[in-house]
């Protein structure tokens, strides 16, 4: 027996967020938050709808060789915690760039790509990664 | 609210305990803790458990282990905040002490995590961090705190090295600790070398996949003294949360959430870091122990792998950390954890540690922690005279 951790239903509920960095903006703080919230920590519900820039900087970042099941094939790949120009941050996988060149206050530029291949049906499941500039 | 003292302890040896239940361990453990306190009934019982479901396909476990234990139909409560499952059970315990609801709780924890795969268990795992937004994309446990390692790396320069010999001090003293999943000795060069998981981390700097359970009772300290045991009293409680996504925390070389509920221990026990002998805290990776101690503030920000290095942290140094051999050596059945540094704070306060007794030990800290910082706990201990 196995769980899936993405199903088509849950895959399609955050197609915004994965496929164009849909975020949601409080002028009061101004602060994003990605994904949108429902209220901001100082109690504001009047949130506004905002795309993230698709360019940021690399925080920290680890070589993953030991991956949950369902990246078994991937292994051994990249991945970071990226500040994107407005301050909000994403985990996201380091692609295409030999791990050696990898390095704190590298910037990045964000893609859109494959993330896992789900289920016995094998259903792509797309998202955000990040690339070398 | 009553004074509340632990008067009973139970755990087994812990591992890859192939003929055992997830019952079995945890029936044991608690009946270990009965007998030790000697009470004669039990009024409620928590029970810490991260994912049996994942694990062992089995969840209402507060029942379940009533039922196992002869003890229903008392209140059975089964906790979950991922890895500080344990802790939170404990502190429910004291509190429901404390507030008068009942006068003798067992707190207990477990967790049965080798029926599944290793690629299985990091699954499990994983669903405590943000599954949405860490998971999918494919970061693992050791990966989130390969990520605090590198930024403290880069912000305080702490080294490999430094990293690495606390994987070397808990196994020293885990060697003193029968009920250890590991009793190995490795080097310093033995941790940098061995099998990558999530870079800088290796195997070496993580706490293993385990099988156990442990087990406390808590009553009041007046019951405590008509049984004639020790009085080790619980004079500090905290707990706090903070994002479950490592991404969302503003400074990523600390692990904030351990200093918020240390504040409210603190606070509670009219004690600072200073007047601490000893500490049981998180060492689920190597890196963990080092910011924990910072957070706790046994050492200055940035300073925790210059103490380490130094033997601050040893058995006979300034505040000896993890004398149970830690989570490194001990093992992390992630559910029993929070439970069993009690445990292994009685035994000190009880001056039952053998090799590993701190000499003097009065006051004693336990520090458990869920995720890579979304929950935790801190609990302070004293003996009284």
């Amino acid at each position: 027996m196995s769980f899936e951790s993405v199903t088509p239903a849950r895959y399609a509920r955050f197609m915004p967020q994965r496929y164009r960095l849909e975020a949601n903006y409080c002028a009061k703080c101004d602060l994003h938050h990605f994904p949108p919230r429902q209220i901001c920590k100082c109690g504001n519900k009047e949130l506004e709808t905002r795309t993230l820039p698709d360019e940021g900087e690399v925080l920290t970042y680890t070589i993953i060789h030991t991956p949950g099941s369902q990246f078994s094939d991937e292994r051994p790949f990249a991945i970071g915690i990226i500040e994107l120009a407005t301050g909000a941050r994403i985990t996201a996988q380091i692609a295409d760039t030999p791990f050696d060149e990898i390095e704190i206050g590298m910037r990045v530029k964000i893609e859109f790509r494959r993330i896992q291949t789900v289920g016995e049906a094998g259903v792509l499941a797309y998202g955000y990664k990040v690339v070398s500039m | 609210m009553r004074d509340v003292a632990v008067v009973g302890i139970g755990m087994n040896k812990w591992g890859e305990l192939w003929d055992k239940d997830l019952r079995d361990l945890y029936v044991e453990a608690s009946l270990l803790a009965i007998e030790d306190a000697g009470v004669d009934h039990i009024d409620s019982m928590y029970v810490g458990c991260m994912s049996s479901g994942l694990f062992n396909c089995q969840e209402h476990l507060g029942s379940l282990m009533a039922d196992h234990l002869g003890l229903t139909p008392i209140p059975a409560t089964r906790i979950e905040s991922a890895c500080v499952s344990g802790g939170i059970a404990f502190r429910m315990g004291f509190m429901e002490v404390a507030g008068g609801f009942s006068d003798i709780v067992l707190a207990g924890g477990v967790e049965k995590m080798t029926d599944v795969s290793g690629d299985g268990a990091t699954f499990a795992l994983a669903t405590a961090c943000d599954q949405e937004w860490e998971a999918y994309n494919g970061i693992t446990f050791p990966g989130l705190y390969a990520m605090i390692a590198r930024a403290h790396m880069h912000k305080h320069g702490t080294t490999r090295e430094q990293i690495a010999m606390v994987s070397v001090k808990n196994h020293k003293n885990g060697m003193h600790n029968p009920n250890a999943q590991y009793h190995l000795t490795p080097s310093v060069e033995d941790i940098i070398n061995s099998v990558k998981v999530a870079e800088p981390l290796n195997i070496l700097d993580c706490s293993p996949i385990t099988d156990g359970a442990a087990a406390v009772i808590l009553t009041t300290v007046e019951k405590a003294k008509e049984l004639g045991k020790p009085i080790i009293r619980v004079i500090g409680a905290g707990q706090a949360s903070n994002t479950l996504a490592l991404h969302n925390r503003s400074d990523l070389t600390r692990i904030q959430v351990t200093e918020d509920a240390a504040k409210m221990a603190y606070k509670m026990a009219d004690k600072k870091p200073e007047d601490i002998d000893f500490a049981e805290v998180h060492d689920c990776f190597t890196i963990a122990e080092l910011v924990i101690m910072e957070e706790l503030g046994f050492v200055e920000r940035g300073k925790g792998g210059a103490a380490v290095e130094a033997g601050e942290t040893d058995v006979g140094g300034r505040i000896p950390i993890n004398t149970s051999g830690g989570l490194k050596s001990k093992g992390h059945p992630v559910g029993a954890t929070g439970v069993a540094q009690i445990h292994t704070l009685v035994e000190q306060l009880r001056c039952d540690m053998g090799e590993c007794q701190v000499k003097g030990a009065k006051i004693g800290l336990a520090q458990n922690m869920g995720g890579s910082g979304g929950s935790a706990t801190v609990h302070i201990l004293e003996a009284m005279s």
